[in-house]
């Protein structure tokens, strides 16, 4: 099936899309359309107006503003993937990445994009709820910034109005303390390669010497949208990162909230969230010996 | 599909009886939903607007009471609908169960939903219709107790 007619509109600027989004009613905003389009083609999905965002340049590129990263909301996912200065700071963006679709697909795919189609179990959202991102969104009105964790509102539904637009995603660069280690760690479980996952989860933590400073766990696929296991980053925090505080944390997985579907159950669902965050722990753990013996 | 919820509303069983029953006072308490139109047969025709994530749906079909029983407190709606651009339908069987409790009365809605069509289809159907469903509800019981509240001020 092809999509119902609808009117296409491609805004040369931010301000001018920003006007459209704001005059058009039922109007859909075409990011890298790896999600929308088949959505279309299906007509599950069927407005009166599709506004383009490929030829907005405010919306693009990656750069630093003081201590702080800053990603516009249409940079393509291969560019994260290969820029030079999130590999640095924040490795865990790329090994994510490589599960995020296929090559083809992060060729078009954006961030901004994969944030507000918010499937749960999309990767992106998850990293970005592990590296605690703060979302840039404007309008005609005005502009502001809300973070990660109060993003997603309902299932699949961002905290985004019908006039507002993600521009930009903040992560302030944690910069450690000399001394301290940072280390990382992304696994997940999907039925083929590229599919959404049927649960992961993302690890970024600090070490300081053999004591755990900071540490983010973020599960995806599991609930409807992407959350953090608190209990997990709690218990973990202040002690050692080990075989034994891995297993114990892993497990608080089992307590999650969780949605069944045709694919999986809750109970299964954590039940690969438990083994994934206690994986993605594990690589973390081997980078930061790795990183000692080195 | 069974979805079950529950709503507390802040009034005796008796009282929140003719409350719960009046379907256009309780449809405007329904985010999306409104009636349009009641005949004599007791039959009421509406439309609900629901947005599952991405994909908004408007179901426009009719309701009636197949079983009123105030004595015991419960009461059986039967509804039918089909989407406007023709996306789906959907057919319910809804039972109401009153019980009192210590701040007033606690509303047991257990609900046997068929849906047909692309509206069964989409997504993590049945995980996100009980999403859904219970935040509809609980919206519904907080304008429902809200209304309670300012008819007491007033």
């Amino acid at each position: 099936m092809k999509a119902a007619p609808f009117e296409y509109h491609r805004p040369p600027d931010l301000q001018e899309t920003l006007q459209l989004i704001a005059q058009l009613d039922d109007a859909k905003l075409l990011a890298g359309g790896q999600s929308l389009m088949p959505m279309m083609n299906f007509r599950y999905l069927t407005p009166t107006h599709l506004i383009d965002l490929n030829r907005v340049p405010q919306l693009r590129g990656i750069s630093m503003d003081g201590d702080d990263l800053l990603i516009g909301s249409m940079t393509r996912q291969h560019e994260l993937a290969s820029a030079a200065v999130l590999q640095e700071h924040c490795p865990l963006i790329a090994e994510a990445l490589q599960f995020v679709g296929h090559v083809q697909t992060r060729n078009r795919g954006t961030l901004g994009g994969s944030l507000c189609h918010l499937d749960p179990a999309a990767e992106l959202p998850g990293v970005m709820l592990a590296l605690d991102a703060v979302l840039e969104v404007a309008s005609v009105r005005g502009t502001r910034c809300v973070p990660i964790s109060q993003w997603p509102t309902m299932y699949m539904t961002p905290d985004l109005e019908t006039d507002e637009l993600l521009t930009g995603i903040r992560i302030a660069l944690h910069r450690p303390r000399p001394g301290l280690r940072a280390a990382h760690g992304f696994c997940e479980l999907a039925r083929r390669h590229g599919d959404f996952a049927l649960a992961g989860a993302a690890v970024a933590l600090h070490l300081d010497g053999e004591q755990i400073c900071d540490v983010a766990v973020a599960v995806i696929g599991v609930d409807e949208s992407a959350q953090r296991l608190n209990a997990a980053e709690e218990m973990l925090c202040g002690g050692p990162l080990n075989a034994h505080t891995i297993e114990q944390a892993s497990a608080l997985a089992m307590d999650l909230p969780g949605l069944d579907d045709v694919h999986a159950n809750a109970l299964y669902r954590r039940r690969i969230a438990k083994v994934m965050v206690r994986r993605a722990l594990d690589l973390a753990r081997q980078r930061a010996f790795a990183q000692v013996s080195a | 599909m069974q979805i079950h919820n529950s709503f507390k509303v802040p009034l005796a069983p008796q009282q929140a009886w003719p409350l719960l029953t009046d379907v256009s006072n309780v449809a405007s308490c329904v985010p999306g939903a409104q009636v349009l139109e009641v005949t004599s047969d007791g039959v009421y025709h509406g439309e609900l607007a629901v947005k599952l994530g991405p994909v908004a749906m408007t179901f426009n079909g009719q309701m009636h009471f197949e079983a009123l029983d105030e004595a015991a407190g419960t009461a059986v709606a039967i509804a039918s609908a089909r989407e406007l651009r023709n996306r789906g339908s959907a057919d319910a069987r809804i039972l109401f169960a009153l019980h009192a409790d210590e701040n007033g009365t606690r509303v047991d809605v257990s609900t046997e939903l068929n849906l047909a069509g692309q509206a069964a289809q989409y997504g993590r159907a049945a995980g996100v219709l009980s999403k859904v469903s219970a935040f509809l509800l609980s919206r519904f019981a907080a304008c429902l107790a809200r209304r309670i509240e300012q008819a007491n001020a007033s």
